[in-house]
């Protein structure tokens, strides 16, 4: 296990000299964030004059820039359509020769690019929290980072499984939009869930995809109790579980088909 | 065609997606507007059919126009040679060659579910404004192809630079917001760089929001706008294009 984890890193230092060669990517990413809070703040500022939500506007704008912050930490698209390439085009079958597990060596991807992403993005979030007036507290930012770190693995297996279909499929797009749709819709990325109807709610409660935004963003603006953050990680725990091992299940399957095809 | 048809699975999870997609932005706009009763003078039906025709344009765009967003690939890969040696314009040609029928079948499901949903919300408009309406909407995509074949012919010069990229989060962020929650000087940068506005204005029109001095006026302006993008996009092309040869040479 050791042994794997040293692999892991070491692999994810090399993706990341990689990735900090494409400096136009990082300065889309840069720029896509004001913009993205621009558009919101001017929507939102119509609203707010009008009538009060269960949410500040402040607030409410820092919850905008933690989502898009944890959107870019958050593995999705791009390890979707990595591993379905890989199906697609054969690049899979290059990667099983390294001495390295599939899934471990397809962590990596993601890894690196959180940690690229966190480090680029880190000073407008910094930015938007001071223009905002908004100071969280440690305690609050270490609860949210491990929550983040769960929505990780969460995401990250959940995708993985998702892409692996297209063993089956061949192209799997389709898959892709509407899992990214049914994300987007339930983990709050939209609109804080507590703006949504009641049933709308209580259906994010039984899902995972809460993980992936409304749970830490949540955690960071301190309105999840001390006291929820166990039964939260629990949750938060058994999903990873659950994705892991449905990933584990599709790829395994899989791959069986995926050298039959070869040999 | 034949062989995206072989993956039909796909095809129907497409359908699927796209209701799941409009759901999503339903789910916004409603978490928004049960709480008042317009946003920037705009209704809930209203805002329905603005991004139905929205949609529209997106449709007629990737069907007709999709040649413009792979320039820069083509660039970069040296695909252009292929192109380069085809005795016909090159614009032209690509225009032609990446002509994506199928796109109508991938896109079509969001516009139709949108006009559905705004019409069962009681939006009435006539036959004319819808005609009409739908002319701005191929107005709209050409315009969208002028402006992205600006950005891809950067890519003559400096590669792959993201410039596209930028352009392209920039328009797919304001696009499908309502244009007047936008103070003047946004907005006047959205009109005049990104060309966000061309992607309402089919849904303002079906509404009836301008009078027909305020449109003539509005059609001046906008001509002026892609008069200027047309030129800057061509002499690019025509710029670079040269370079190009030279490079391969």
């Amino acid at each position: 296990m050791k042994a794997m984890v040293r692999k892991v890193i070491a692999y994810t230092k090399v993706l990341l000299k990689t990735k900090t060669a494409y400096k136009a990517e990082l300065v889309m990413s840069l720029l896509s964030f004001p913009v993205y809070l621009g558009v919101l703040y001017f929507l939102w500022t119509h609203v707010y004059v009008q009538t009060s939500m269960p949410m500040g506007f402040e607030s409410l704008m820092v919850y905008y820039s933690l989502i898009y912050f944890f959107g870019a930490i958050i593995p999705g698209r791009n390890i979707f359509s990595l591993f379905e390439n890989g199906i697609r085009r054969g690049g899979l079958a290059a990667q099983m020769l390294r001495p390295l597990n599939l899934l471990a060596q397809m962590v990596s991807r993601p890894l690196s690019s959180a940690v690229f992403n966190m480090v680029a993005m880190l000073p407008i979030l910094v930015a938007a929290l001071w223009f905002f007036s908004f100071v969280p507290s440690i305690v609050n930012v270490l609860v949210s980072a491990w929550l983040i770190a769960i929505a990780f693995f969460i995401a990250f297996f959940l995708f993985c499984a998702f892409a692996a279909l297209a063993f089956w499929l061949e192209r799997s797009r389709g898959l892709l939009n509407a899992l990214q749709s049914l994300v987007k819709a339930f983990a709050g990325t939209i609109v804080p869930l507590s703006f949504l109807p009641g049933w709308f709610q209580d259906a994010s409660v039984y899902l995972p995809f809460r993980f992936m935004a409304s749970v830490p963003a949540n955690a960071f603006l301190g309105n999840v109790p001390l006291s929820e953050v166990l039964t939260l990680s629990v949750i938060g725990i058994f999903w990873v579980v659950v994705t892991y091992s449905f990933a584990v299940w599709v790829l395994g399957k899989g791959l069986k088909r995926y050298t039959g095809y070869g040999v | 065609m034949a062989e995206m048809a072989e993956y039909k699975l796909d095809l129907v999870l497409r359908f699927v997606t796209a209701s799941l997609f409009i759901i999503t932005n339903v789910v916004f706009w409603g978490a928004i507007l049960s709480r008042i009763d317009n946003i920037a003078g705009w209704t809930f039906p209203q805002i329905i059919l603005l991004l139905a025709f929205i949609e529209c344009s997106e449709l007629i765009y990737y069907t007709f126009f999709g040649f413009s967003r792979w320039i820069q690939e083509e660039v970069i890969s040296g695909e252009l040679n292929n192109v380069l040696t085809k005795p016909a314009n090159e614009l032209l040609f690509m225009w032609v060659r990446d002509f994506d029928p199928i796109a109508i079948l991938m896109v079509a499901p969001y516009p139709i579910v949108y006009f559905t949903a705004a019409f069962a919300m009681g939006v009435e408009i006539s036959l004319t404004s819808f005609l009409f309406a739908f002319l701005f909407c191929f107005f709209a995509a050409a315009v969208l192809a002028i402006v992205w074949l600006a950005f891809e012919s950067l890519s003559f010069w400096f590669g792959r630079t993201g410039i596209s990229g930028i352009f392209s989060s920039l328009f797919y962020h304001t696009y499908n917001t309502p244009f007047s929650v936008f103070p003047v000087k946004v907005k006047f940068f959205i009109s005049l760089v990104i060309p966000a506005l061309f992607f309402q204005l089919p849904g303002m029109v079906a509404l009836n929001v301008f009078t027909l001095t305020e449109l003539l006026q509005l059609c001046a302006a906008l001509f002026l706008v892609i008069m200027l993008w047309a030129g800057l996009a061509l002499s690019l092309w025509k710029w670079g294009l040269g370079r190009y040869e030279g490079h391969g040479a």
